[in-house]
């Protein structure tokens, strides 16, 4: 049986993503963010009594999670396999390198030139932005991004065979459970139809059928997961009731040099000439697909309707789409001037290109990423908690700690980054702050007391983001230091009456 | 067609009042079932301690809902009579509106029509809840049907029916007038009826004159909401619309806009309707029913539209309908569980017999109603007075002692305002009023020669206010 040249290459491009993906992921026992400790716990959960961990009886000392609940079901069904630590280093992955067979086959779609395709997909796995926020936490986002994708491939597969329509239509429905960010798919679908309706082009009764019907089946599936979320938060779940002072590190404004760092100044530069080749000269409906993403994603990213880094995944990935066709186009000129001889040439500048502004920041962002996970210290700090504080202790820790207390610690925590249905998140951040930087015993000790919490957890992570370098409140006979190494623990032994 | 098939006339009618009696039975189940007090909610309450007083005078406080309420309570027990009240103002709401559509529509948009107009958070809150904005309604659709027959007798009732819904509320006052008034400009009827038309107008705008400065002129809940949350109901707003019924309506716009003028009417009454809604939020059930209609439209705009992958179509009826349903399951849902509770009621209760009646009690505003109906107390803030022009001074004056720390500054408003008692209950120290177990008033509680706790159980508190030696 002969293999067709390009398939190789795929697979090639695919192991180079994916072992590269590994090199890094695997250079730090630990993740990057604390919420790939809380997707740990619901892994293990399922894994153990095969629904979803929704009454937590550790995080914010006692809470309901609200979660969509594919994305753990699907690694827990890997834990069957191997530890849950490796999978969840292995899988989000693989996930995410799939994306270059789907890239692939996108712009294969889009140009018919496989050559461009197989570079476009290369172009993909090293997006900055998709890999420094995949590769070392476990993330939803792995497999939403993918099947993002595939839905829009298959919904341009859709004119020349209906039976994609079912692919589409599972493809929506996978995602409606996996993520609230379905809501931008669905967004990205309105703009196509409305870009094509703005070009005077004809909707086909076919795309108009499946995207109703995807929009009316999202709407309703998150209306029922996210229920409570809406009734307490009303529209404001929008921004999952993060407290103001955390605003900033998910909903930042959208800046030009984010896109150039994150989504590279390649795909970023050529991709925005395609919107403008769509949009002013030429009409191809094929394309407002992909610029209806590039569209809806800008406005939501503008209007800080979505989290950055979700926003620059999905955006940075249809750039690249529309880099593919730009290439595709661009070589077609060449070879019709004089300089036809120097296509390569052209070809190996874009090459170079590529590797200076997305493979080397990809890398040079990756291992910041490693250097900036959690550290072993820190792990064993949180174990030594487990090891020697009572089961029902709450421990204080920054937000983004709350899930390693939960996780590795086994402790309750006073919060974490899960603010959804926590109507007091700001109250409680404020209280956080306030114990790590006042200079009061008895305020410490009154705020202790009202979250009943018996140890501090003082990491070099809280140092850093507070600017302070101990806690200046501690007297040995209420706060003796039980744990002193990188990590401080202090126990909390005094009460107010 | 679905229609000729399946749809009879008399099927239509049976289905959905078979639903209606679903949809306005179940809350009031389940609340046996999860041992609530039979009837939920805050205005209700007000309504029914004034039917209990001074039903058939025309006074301030009169209206015809009034005057049933107090003829059932006759014969059956009050919850009994209100939830009585609520069916049968349901029911008739339904057969009446299926009389006044079935010649204006096709069959599949007047079954489309009265589903979506009673499986609806509004329907459902209306008749429930509100049952007195229900009773309204199914007074305006019977004046409105009398009206439109030939007979002088039923013509000259309509008005009369017309007169006595300006005494509900603003809202019917002016959708009387509204309606008579589009009526006599689009289908130019015959002299004598314009003429009652134009007389029932008159009357309805010196009547709602009379009724803007009344007592209990809108309800008005005191919620700090988006226009979001008021107007969706899966967002939390009390007479908000179900999403699918506002995507379905948005989607019946599209489709008749085709034969705009043939809907100008329709349209029009949106509009107005629209507008009212802002400042009372009753009008929601005349709007419901207006986008019923829309829905209606939308939904058979799909059916009959040929589609080319049918197993999308049947999968979208579907969705649509199950996110309808849900609407209102997950609203019956939450009426089921809303106050007063027992463990309120209680304290209520035992504070009607722990001093005389009419001294004043400090709450939010939303137990207003409640200390009026079990404690026999007046409340200092109720729901009422936020339809009244002072009430931001009056809330300000109140969020002072709530808030404040102050003794110095808390003292003398709750004087001025001669408050005896403040009642506390979890919802309050959860966030409703306070986040902090030591934020304002919670903690000049701690003061005890001004603060008595005279009440505790399951974390309802009542507080004295003790002036001695103040003088």
């Amino acid at each position: 049986m002969k293999i067709q040249k390009h398939k190789v290459a795929l697979i090639v491009i695919f192991a180079i993503t994916l072992l590269t993906r590994l090199l890094f992921a695997f250079q730090t026992n630990n993740f990057s963010d604390g919420d790939s400790y809380f997707a740990i716990r619901q892994i293990e959960h399922i894994s153990l009594h095969r629904i979803p961990l929704i009454n937590d009886t550790l995080s914010y000392g006692g809470r309901i999670h609200l979660l969509t609940p594919l994305f753990y079901y699907l690694l827990s069904f890997f834990t069957l396999f191997m530890p849950s630590y490796i999978v969840g280093k292995l899988i989000p992955n693989i996930l995410m390198s799939l994306l270059v067979f789907i890239i692939y086959l996108i712009t294969k779609e889009l140009t018919g030139d496989i050559k461009v395709s197989l570079f476009t997909s290369l172009v993909s796995s090293f997006t900055p932005i998709l890999f420094t926020t995949t590769f070392n936490s476990i993330s939803p986002y792995s497999l939403v991004i993918p099947t993002i994708f595939f839905g829009l491939y298959f919904l341009l597969k859709l004119p020349k065979k209906h039976s994609y329509a079912s692919y589409f239509l599972l493809t929506t429905f996978l995602l409606a459970i996996t993520h609230p960010s379905s809501f931008v798919f669905i967004l990205g679908l309105i703009f196509y139809l409305a870009l094509l309706v703005a070009e005077r082009l004809e909707i086909r009764k076919s795309e108009l059928e499946v995207i109703l019907f995807s929009t009316f089946l999202v709407v309703w599936l998150q209306f029922i997961l996210f229920k409570k979320a809406f009734l307490v938060h009303g529209p404001a779940v929008i921004w999952q009731n993060i407290p103001e002072a955390m605003h900033s590190q998910f909903f930042t404004q959208f800046t030009i040099i984010d896109a150039i760092s994150q989504i590279g100044i390649v795909p970023l530069i050529f991709g925005i000439y395609m919107v403008y080749r769509c949009t002013f000269i030429e009409k191809n409906r094929q394309l407002y697909l992909v610029v209806g993403f590039v569209a809806s994603t800008t406005l939501l990213l503008w209007l800080k309707l979505i989290p950055i880094n979700v926003g620059l995944m999905i955006l940075g990935l249809a750039l690249v789409i529309l880099f593919g066709k730009f290439m595709q186009i661009f070589i077609q000129y060449v070879k019709r001037t004089r300089f036809s001889n120097f296509k390569l040439i052209f070809v190996a500048c874009f090459v170079m290109l590529f590797v200076a502004t997305s493979v080397i920041p990809t890398l040079y962002y990756g291992n910041a990423t490693v250097n900036n996970s959690f550290s072993d210290e820190e792990i064993a700090a949180l174990i030594w908690i487990r090891k020697n504080t009572p089961k029902n202790a709450t421990v204080v820790a920054l937000p983004e700690e709350g899930h390693l207390i939960t996780s590795v610690a086994q402790r309750k925590n006073v919060m974490d980054t899960d603010f959804l249905l926590m109507q007091d998140a700001e109250i409680r951040l404020a209280d956080i702050i306030d114990i790590f930087t006042t200079v009061s015993e008895t305020e410490a000790i009154e705020l202790l007391n009202k979250y009943s919490a018996s140890y501090i957890y003082f990491s070099p992570r809280a140092k850093s983001k507070l600017g302070i370098k101990s806690l200046r409140f501690v007297e040995p006979k209420c706060f003796p230091v039980v744990y002193n190494r990188t990590v401080e623990i202090y126990k909390s032994v005094c009460e107010l009456r | 067609m679905i229609s000729n098939k399946y749809l009879k006339n008399h099927k239509i009618i049976l289905v959905n009042l078979a639903l209606a009696v679903l949809v306005v039975v179940l809350p009031f189940s389940m609340r046996i079932l999860t041992r609530h007090p039979l009837i939920p909610g805050e205005e209700i309450y007000y309504h029914i301690r004034l039917a209990k007083t001074t039903p058939l005078m025309v006074s301030k406080t009169f209206s015809p809902y009034y005057v049933a309420l107090w003829a059932l309570s006759h014969v059956f027990s009050m919850d009994l009579s209100v939830l009585l009240l609520s069916l049968t103002s349901a029911l008739f709401s339904v057969a009446i509106l299926y009389f006044l559509i079935r010649k204006e529509l096709q069959s599949d948009e007047i079954f489309f029509t009265l589903l979506f107009f009673v499986v609806s958070p509004v329907f459902l809150y209306s008749f429930t809840t509100g049952s007195a904005s229900g009773f309204s309604f199914f007074l305006l659709l019977l004046a409105i049907y009398l009206f439109s027959k030939k007979k002088f007798v039923l013509v000259s009732f309509s008005l009369i029916i017309f007169v006595a819904l300006s005494l509900t509320s603003p809202v019917y006052a002016f959708a009387s007038g509204i309606i008579l008034l589009f009526y006599v400009i689009l289908k130019k009827p015959p002299v004598l009826k314009s003429t009652f038309a134009l007389l029932s107008i008159i009357v309805s705008a010196i009547m709602s004159e009379v009724l803007f400065s009344r007592y209990m002129a809108c309800y008005t809940s005191y919620a700090d909401i988006s226009f979001l949350q008021k107007y969706i109901a899966d967002l939390g707003g009390a007479y908000g619309f179900g999403v699918f019924t506002l995507l379905l309506a948005a989607l019946g716009f599209l489709v008749t806009w085709r034969k705009k003028r043939d809907y100008l009417l329709l349209y029009l009454l949106i509009i107005v309707f629209m507008f009212t809604s802002g400042s009372c939020v009753q009008s929601n059930i005349i709007l419901n029913l207006l986008l019923a209609i829309l829905a209606a439209k939308g939904m058979k705009a799909l059916i009959s539209r040929k589609w080319d992958i049918e197993i999308v179509k049947v999968l979208s009826v579907a969705v649509i309908l199950c996110g309808i349903l849900f609407s209102v399951v997950s609203y019956t849902k939450t009426i089921s569980n809303i106050g007063p509770d027992y463990n309120l009621i209680k304290a209520l209760k035992w504070l009607s017999t722990y001093s005389k009646n009419d001294e004043v009690v400090l709450s939010h505003p939303n137990y207003g109603f409640w200390i009026e109906m079990f404690a026999h107390k007046r409340p200092v803030v109720e729901q009422s007075i936020l339809s009244s022009s002072n009430y931001k001074s009056v809330l300000e004056d109140f969020d002072k002692v709530f808030y404040s720390r102050n003794l110095k500054k808390t003292k003398p408003i709750l004087k001025n305002n001669n408050v005896s008692f403040v009642l506390v209950t979890p919802e309050m120290k959860q966030g409703v009023v306070w986040k902090r177990a030591n934020d304002g008033l919670l903690f000049l509680f701690r003061n005890n020669e001004t603060f008595k706790r005279i009440y505790s159980y399951q974390n309802v508190e009542i507080w004295q206010v003790l002036y001695t030696g103040d003088e």
